[in-house]
């Protein structure tokens, strides 16, 4: 059997029919082999079943012994996730006004956002229409697939569910950490963060809030923390090297490599590992050279910080036309010691763009940045706030683009009401709060014995 | 190949029922196989494939015809939009026949080693297939009966994917 060297196709070598091209080069032209259309070689089945949405691909493995030994080897897992051009992100607006969590999980149908491969913003509800007779969802945080879900009129339940298989667990508050929570201003800034074993399989996760208790810069940061393996609540009072004071705007905590970061006055993150043991509470100092009165004035409406392909960003816009840079980026080179390094400094007048009505507004126009966007390190998306578009923004070449005009039905899209979201496209476990056997077997592949 | 008197070099493509095609060698070289051929200098001007009919040749030349012409991604970063645009159009047009020709070109475009349209056919079929159930799959694609699960083997995998059959 012989490997083709031009071969990003075949995966697997195919037992039945191979082309040999090389061996007997000189008789390519006579009649090799005579197909039965029905009969087509593994490689070519395995390139058709990657390219299937994996509801059907799971379906599928009851269509024979043979199609289920191709969709459960490990390679297959591979080779279907290898095809990241079919991988698409999209910008999900937070809010969800529908009756019940059922309705949430229905929204999700993948029709709604793999019928057109262009960009859009993703809103799952009405805002106007359907925000009067419905209870209010809200997209707390995305972790390995896992997506943790808060009902807003309650404010003691959550949800942490997966979209493909459409499972979800619902996670409680215990009366006694309510208590606790209504002592304190408010419960906010929910985080979730998971584990994966070797297999890329979720075997846990762990859903941390924090609480807000004063005004002023306490000593301790306060967490209540939620694990999948105990199926319950413990609260935390985290010593801290310097008061720190949360920051009662701004939504969830940014997740970097595992670790939740929390935005706190005067221009740090709070950060807590939730797998790392003993708990403790790091302060991060923001990069040096920020626009701290930009920050204070806008409520940090026009700084964007997240983690994107293993390093954490510091994004920055100037709105005022009127200063020398417009754009900033700042890199953290080290996270063990907290340093950061600027990444850029753009000039207005370096942007450029290809369509004609944004190029005359690169100088006068308001820039509000929504996303990094997570597969992609050169390229920042923002709303352009006088044409009302998104418009992305080409780091390598200061070039702008038009992502789509159309933001719908919010008209103040900024990234406190939106999470990046890269479509899934292979199945989540959600493991059952306090469950310690789970069967993992349908998630993990293996060849299946006997097959 | 240096005996060539035109300026552009034809090659001659001749399918299992004999029928002869004549075509630039720029859209010839769409096939890495042939490609492969003609570097090697092993190809005669006329290149016999006994196991493509001319109905499924005949849809592969019209393949490599538009795709030869149209720029290529790598030659150029910035690329005509509405270039790419056509050759959306003309890829969705072009799949648009029924499940055996889709088929054969897909063995033919495997055998002549010509990515983009394997690619094209594989996404065809997988669109035309997602939305089926096992049983359908099985009639469609005339699935060895001697290769099912066994009742057993069958309950479980559908209880194990029970969310993929909701």
């Amino acid at each position: 059997m012989e490997v083709e060297d031009n071969n990003n196709l075949v995966v697997m070598q195919s037992h039945a029919t191979t082309y040999p091209r090389k061996k007997k080069r000189n008789r390519f032209w006579e009649p090799l082999f005579w197909y039965d259309i029905q009969n087509l070689p593994d490689s070519l089945l395995i390139e058709i079943l990657a390219r299937l949405p994996a509801n059907s691909i799971f379906r599928f493995k009851c269509v024979s012994k043979h199609w289920q030994t191709l969709i459960s080897h490990p390679s297959f897992y591979q080779h279907h996730s290898s095809l990241s051009s079919l991988l698409q992100f999209r910008i999900l607006y937070r809010y969800i006004y529908v009756s019940d969590f059922k309705e949430v999980i229905n929204r999700f149908q993948p029709e709604i956002y793999s019928s057109s491969s262009d960009f859009s913003v993703l809103y799952l509800s009405g805002i106007d229409k359907e925000r009067e007779n419905n209870k209010l969802f809200k997209v707390l945080g995305m972790s390995n697939g896992l997506i943790l879900f808060q009902a807003m009129n309650t404010n003691t339940h959550y949800y942490i569910c997966d979209m493909i298989t459409r499972r979800w667990v619902r996670v409680k508050t215990d009366t006694h950490m309510l208590s606790v929570a209504y002592k304190c201003r408010h419960a906010f800034g929910e985080g979730l963060v998971s584990r994966v074993n070797q297999e890329n399989v979720v075997t846990s996760y762990r859903v941390v809030r924090a609480l807000l208790y004063e005004n002023r810069p306490l000593g301790y940061l306060y967490l209540q923390m939620f694990s999948s393996e105990t199926g319950e609540w413990v609260g935390y009072r985290l010593p801290c090297s310097t008061p720190i004071q949360l920051l009662k705007r701004g939504v969830g905590p940014i997740c970097f490599n595992g670790i939740l970061h929390w935005f706190i006055h005067d221009h740090g993150m709070a950060a807590f590992d939730p797998y790392k043991d003993p708990k403790s509470c790091r302060v991060i100092r923001l990069p040096d050279g920020i626009n701290v009165e930009s920050v204070f004035k806008h409520d940090g409406a026009y700084r964007l910080c997240d983690g994107c392909q293993g390093t954490l960003r510091y994004f920055q816009v100037e709105p005022e036309a009127s200063k020398l840079y417009c754009f900033s980026m700042w890199v953290m080179k080290d996270y063990e010691k907290g340093e950061w390094d600027c990444e850029f400094k753009v000039r207005r007048t370096d942007l450029h763009s290809s369509d004609a009505e944004l190029s005359s507004w690169l100088l006068k126009a308001t820039f509000l940045p929504l996303s990094l966007h997570p597969l992609d390190l050169n390229v920042v998306y923002l709303r352009c706030i006088e044409l009302g578009w998104i418009v992305t923004y080409n780091v390598q070449d200061r070039r702008l683009d038009v992502a789509c005009k159309q933001i719908g039905d919010a008209k103040d899209l900024s990234w406190r009401v939106v999470v990046p979201f890269v479509l899934p496209r292979w199945p989540t476990y959600v493991p059952v709060p306090g469950e310690k056997s789970i069967n993992l077997r349908p998630f993990i592949f293996q060849p299946l014995a006997g097959v | 190949m240096s005996t060539s008197s035109s300026s552009s070099k034809k090659i001659v493509l001749k399918s299992a029922d004999n029928e002869t095609f004549e075509i630039d060698e720029i859209v010839a070289l769409e096939s890495q196989a042939i490609k492969n051929m003609i570097e090697d200098e092993c190809a005669d001007n006329v290149i016999p494939l006994g196991n493509i009919d001319s109905k499924t040749l005949s849809k592969i030349i019209e393949y490599c015809k538009k795709h030869a012409e149209s720029p290529k991604k790598d030659d150029n970063a910035d690329i005509d939009e509405k270039a790419v645009e056509d050759l959306k159009s003309f890829d969705a047009e072009f799949a648009k026949v029924d499940m055996p020709l889709i088929q054969d070109i897909l063995m033919a475009a495997n055998f002549l080693n010509i990515d983009n349209l394997i690619g094209l056919m594989c996404r065809t079929i997988a669109d035309r297939i997602k939305g089926k159930t096992p049983e359908e799959i099985r009639k469609i694609l005339n699935i060895n009966k001697n290769d099912l699960l066994s009742p057993e083997q069958e309950a479980k995998a559908r209880e194990e994917n029970s969310w993929a059959f909701d």
